[in-house]
């Protein structure tokens, strides 16, 4: 059986006005993809939420800024979570 | 041969993906235009044309990015008018209606009122602008705003804590390796002793490239700068919770960043995009709004403005356009990257294209 992680999601502007709070935290199984992850967590919220970080091909919008632990992810598509993390999100503003 | 071609042509095409080694921040302020917000003056009747235009003087001359269109209403045919918003509403006071730049995709207009001298200033300019323009000038990575909610408790803590994190991440952060003051380029384009070097890796400006986050804070009861106010309701966050928002280059402001989310990987998180090396130079693909502001920046940049001019190589068979001196010291937007970038990135496409048609053919 995987092991499971906590990892912390933190929100900035927009998507702490969706999620109605600024943080949450959730168990992940250990080694799942970080984009897996933000899907999982976009599919969880829904539209706007989903908007803000899918495109319309469903691919992780390139205008977000995404850190994990304060350090920038230059590209995120290549992570994995393996150990517990915060994860920051900024969006584009207003979807512009 | 085909395997030395494939991995040829993947070197091509890997080196056109390399990021710069400016920082974020700077790169957006020698080389991000600013989009231009739309200021809408609505008058009825031929008569106030002159008056109307007296008004809105200031806002057309100043050296802001705001496009100014004045429309007299009574010209208006029938289905021009279904264009505009209560149209009808606009009757002897010539009304203003301040929009976000097209590229922003918000609708609702930002601000709506009547023109007059008062509105007109603060569109255009307020205190805290003034002073944020200054502190980028000077050098500060990036100038925080702190939006008070109006409970004074709450608002010093979400202060003390702001500079708390900000202080940890100046003593934690570095520019990026590998970043080039212009004085260290020849004439040639290489460095002192020789070595090539990639032009957006060499600062255009003899701006201090530090870190600094200095932090600004804003009462939303302060009349000079409500319409500023208004402006910033896009980025987030509740009226009654204390707001930080980061803002670099020519005035852009990323999202921003309620009391209750300050902490060590949010502030950090900011931070380190804003200080790290430019992985994406094109501005739409980077997050952010930009803000209002009255400010000529190229003739404030230009002031300090290194021109690094490279000696090409003739070309036969191409018609290569020289920019201008004032158009290279400008920094004109977007991806607009130096053109010893642009021939590499043309001559890597056609070696590419031209290593992929080998290799099918010899595959045959």
């Amino acid at each position: 059986m995987e092991s499971e992680i906590p990892i912390t999601m933190t929100y900035a502007g927009q998507l702490a006005g969706i999620v109605g709070a600024s943080e949450e935290t959730k168990p992940v199984p250990q080694g799942t993809a970080l984009t897996s992850f933000l899907r999982d967590t976009a599919n969880r919220h829904g539209g706007r939420f989903q908007e803000l970080l899918f495109d319309e091909n469903k691919q992780l919008r390139r205008a977000l800024v995404i850190s994990i632990n304060g350090e920038h992810a230059l590209d995120p598509e290549a992570l994995s979570l393996t150990r517990p993390c915060e994860i920051f999100i900024m969006t584009p503003i207003a979807g512009g | 041969m085909r395997s030395a071609a494939v991995i040829a042509l993947l070197i091509a095409l890997i080196s056109m993906g390399e990021a710069c080694k400016v920082p974020v921040f700077r790169y957006a302020l020698e080389r991000w235009e600013s989009d231009a917000y739309r200021a809408v003056i609505l008058y009825r009747g031929a008569d106030l044309k002159s008056s109307v235009e007296v008004l809105a003087a200031p806002l057309v001359n100043a050296p802001a990015n705001l496009e100014v269109e004045l429309i007299n209403v009574a010209d208006l045919t029938e289905e021009q008018k279904w264009q505009i918003d209560d149209v009808d509403v606009v009757g002897k006071i010539p009304q203003l209606r301040l929009h976000y730049p097209h590229g922003s995709n918000i609708e609702a207009s930002l601000w709506e009122g009547p023109l007059d001298t008062t509105s007109v200033s603060r569109v255009i300019d307020s205190p805290i602008r003034t002073q944020l323009v200054d502190a980028i000038l000077k050098g500060s990575s990036t100038t925080w705003i702190l939006l008070q909610c109006g409970d004074a408790s709450r608002d010093a803590a979400a202060e003390t804590r702001l500079r708390a994190l900000l202080d940890t991440v100046t003593a934690n952060l570095t520019i990026p390796e590998g970043v080039v003051r212009a004085d260290e380029v020849t004439a040639e384009g290489t460095t002192k002793d020789g070595q090539p070097l990639e032009m957006d890796d060499v600062l255009r400006t003899e701006i201090p490239l530090k870190i600094h986050f200095p932090i600004f804070t804003l009462s939303r009861e302060t009349p000079a700068e409500s319409i500023f106010i208004k402006m910033l309701e896009h980025f987030g966050g509740k009226p009654d919770e204390p707001l930080a928002i980061p803002v670099f280059g020519r005035g852009r402001a990323l999202e921003g960043i309620p009391a209750s989310a300050l902490s060590k990987a949010s502030i950090s998180g900011a931070c380190d995009y804003l200080c790290g090396e430019c992985s994406c130079q094109v501005k739409d693909e980077n997050p952010g709004l930009d803000l209002l502001l009255a400010v000529d920046w190229n003739a404030k940049l230009e002031g300090t403005s290194f021109i690094v001019e490279r000696a090409l190589p003739a070309l036969s068979g191409f018609g290569v356009a020289e920019p201008s001196a004032s158009q290279k010291a400008s920094s004109s937007a977007e991806s607009h990257s130096p053109l010893p970038k642009v021939l590499v990135l043309t001559l890597g496409g056609i070696l590419a294209v031209t290593l992929l048609g080998t290799y099918l053919i010899a595959r045959r």
